[in-house]
């Protein structure tokens, strides 16, 4: 059970139902995961949050894979079996082979600049203040353009923010997600 | 160098990016494009994400202006971040947050008052250093305060921009705007905190 209440789908605004079918869209789900029904509570909040994860997550110039990437990452640096389960599961779906040396171990990834982006955002998350230019140019040289690095800094602040929160509303694995794992025969160890 | 990151300066960026711009000045009603802006403006998606994110969680919502930059200001401090907590600082003196809670803010948020806002600026806290340490009992003890669930929602959203924000801001090596170092100057404020120095 989350911290917050679920608001009853009835009793929601059409303004919030409009916003949580874009969500839908977005992710490409039929089901609207626990962490947006828990921000229905507050439409400018689930709105916000809403817009954030489109045009961080979902627009830009990294490739969504590697997003997705980060996003896990991070979700698994923190122990966050909701948005770690979520992630995985995304990958999984998009036929992410990296995602299982993801879980297992970073270095473990062959392609240069997937790694080095992964390393660098846990960097962003645990230490931001000592985020060097020897590490944006350490980034260059595998090839990400400035307009990159500044989406990865702002994937993997925004993302590890989001996990943090989840973690503290102890928000519940959606039952879809549950179901799309175990059909898969998946079992993703967080802890 | 300032930051690792190009700043684009008013009347250099394209049209959209100018326009929000514009809206920034408005909005923050403030005479000058915050550099942490001006560093993102060379990638308009990413900019106008950020700035969806500030108008809906600081600039909207039903917690009151002045709680949601202390919020803010407690994050920046928490983390180290001179760049933000200078400008969320000059933010709070401006909208007349006493200087007693800014010096507790800045020293120890156990000493703030009153009780409600403490407990809100220690959720806050709790919510991006500890999470794991928020129980029940801390929920029961902001609605104890009149505070509704779609307060802790508006409250979970003004934290979360915070966060991205100032980690952001740390991750591109910011320095303190002139601006607001004067304001400070001028209001005998400090934050106490060394800046980071871009290599």
């Amino acid at each position: 059970m989350a911290r917050i209440a679920i608001v009853d789908s009835q009793k929601l605004s059409s303004e919030v139902v409009n916003i949580q079918n874009d969500i839908k869209e977005l992710f490409g789900v039929d089901f609207v995961p626990n962490f947006f029904k828990v921000l229905s509570n507050n439409e400018d909040v689930l709105s916000g949050l809403y817009l954030m994860n489109k045009k961080l997550l979902h627009e830009g110039k990294l490739p969504n894979s590697l997003k997705e990437m980060i996003f896990l990452t991070l979700a698994l640096r923190l122990k966050c079996n909701y948005c770690a389960s979520i992630h995985y599961a995304k990958l999984h779906d998009l036929d992410i082979g990296e995602a299982e040396d993801l879980v297992t171990d970073i270095s473990l990834i062959k392609n240069l600049l997937v790694r080095k982006v992964l390393l660098f955002s846990i960097k962003v998350m645990e230490s931001p203040r000592g985020v060097t230019d020897v590490d944006i140019k350490e980034l260059e040289k595998v090839g990400l353009s400035k307009a990159e690095i500044i989406e990865a800094i702002a994937v993997a602040s925004f993302s590890s923010s989001i996990v943090k929160t989840s973690l503290a509303l102890k928000v519940q694995t959606d039952d879809e997600i549950k179901e799309y794992l175990e059909g898969k025969n998946i079992e993703l160890k967080v802890a | 160098m300032e930051t690792y990151f190009k700043l684009t300066q008013e009347g250099m960026a394209d049209e959209r990016v100018e326009a929000m711009y514009s809206d920034i000045k408005t909005k923050f009603n403030v005479t000058f494009i915050p550099d942490f802006f001006k560093a993102l403006a060379f990638h308009e998606s990413l900019f106008a994400g950020i700035w969806d994110g500030y108008q809906k969680l600081l600039v909207e919502g039903t917690i009151p202006k002045n709680i949601k930059e202390m919020i803010f200001l407690t994050i920046a401090i928490h983390k180290g971040c001179n760049y933000c907590s200078s400008t969320h600082l000059a933010v709070c003196n401006m909208l007349e947050v006493s200087n007693d809670n800014l010096s507790s803010i800045l020293k120890n948020v156990e000493d703030v008052n009153p009780r409600r806002v403490r407990l809100i600026l220690e959720f806050s806290l709790s919510l991006i250093s500890n999470p794991r340490s928020i129980a029940d009992e801390t929920y029961d003890d902001l609605k104890a305060e009149g505070i509704t669930e779609e307060e802790i929602v508006d409250i979970i959203g003004i934290t979360i921009l915070s966060n991205t924000a100032v980690n952001m801001a740390q991750s591109m090596g910011l320095s303190v705007e002139e601006e607001i170092q004067e304001y400070l100057d001028q209001e005998d404020l400090q934050t106490g905190l060394r800046p980071k120095i871009a290599a």
